[in-house]
């Protein structure tokens, strides 16, 4: 899988897994509720992100492993592909710019958060779609770095 | 700058980008890469590639003052 496909699917497994998190904290005080209540009542839970999430992570697995072949560790994300020496100089330098990418905007998010009381009402999942638009920025910044190197660099 | 002339040595070897970088031990995007002058190889690489053609690192690899 190239890059960019590679990239594209990330970013749609973040979108999806952010909506999963999002409908989950929807409906998770009506769940306690259901609970607290031992069984008695409903709840309504919206598991559509929640299904297409699981298949799309499962189609993306399932396309890595072919190419894999489980040669590599599980734990080290695929965006590394270290081959050589030029690969693992472009893969520092988009660690490089991921990590000032997160430096800056780690903050940012930190004094974002200081309004949550403010847009609480209207938006309650703000926390979860911080945390998502910040794994975005650091994932983009990665791929965007390693692509520019990549392109720079003859591949 | 760092010049080199692989892309000539390759072709007078019978060598493709992906043979001399199994020989040297990189990609054929990195040999590709080092031919046209956008990346400049470690140390390492270079006495691989000098090797792949049993070539001293002199007929291989050479500098030139960059043009101001």
């Amino acid at each position: 899988m190239s890059l960019k496909r590679k990239a594209c699917f990330h970013l749609a497994l973040y979108g999806l897994a952010c909506w999963t998190l999002i409908s989950f904290m929807e409906a998770a005080p009506r769940i306690a509720q259901f609970f607290q209540t031992e069984g008695s009542g409903s709840f309504e839970l919206n598991i559509t992100p929640f299904l297409l999430f699981t298949v799309c992570t499962a189609l993306y697995i399932y396309t890595e492993k072919k190419k894999r072949n489980g040669k590599k560790h599980r734990l080290v994300p695929d965006e590394f592909e270290e081959q050589d020496e030029r690969e693992r100089m472009m893969t520092a330098k988009a660690c490089r710019s991921s990590y000032i990418a997160v430096y800056f905007s780690l903050p940012a998010a930190a004094v974002l958060l200081l309004f949550y009381p403010l847009i609480q009402p209207h938006l309650p999942f703000f926390p979860i779609l911080l945390i998502f638009i910040l794994m975005m920025i650091q994932h983009l910044a990665y791929v965007f770095t390693f692509h520019k190197h990549g392109k720079n660099s003859g591949s | 700058m760092m010049k080199n002339k692989v892309k000539e040595l390759r072709a007078r070897f019978g060598y493709s980008q992906e043979t001399l970088g199994k020989e040297a031990g990189a990609t054929r995007q990195t040999i590709a890469a080092i031919e046209k002058g956008d990346y400049v190889p470690s140390l390492l690489l270079a006495l691989n590639i000098c090797r792949a053609f049993s070539l001293p690192m002199e007929e291989v690899f050479w500098l030139e003052e960059e043009k101001k």
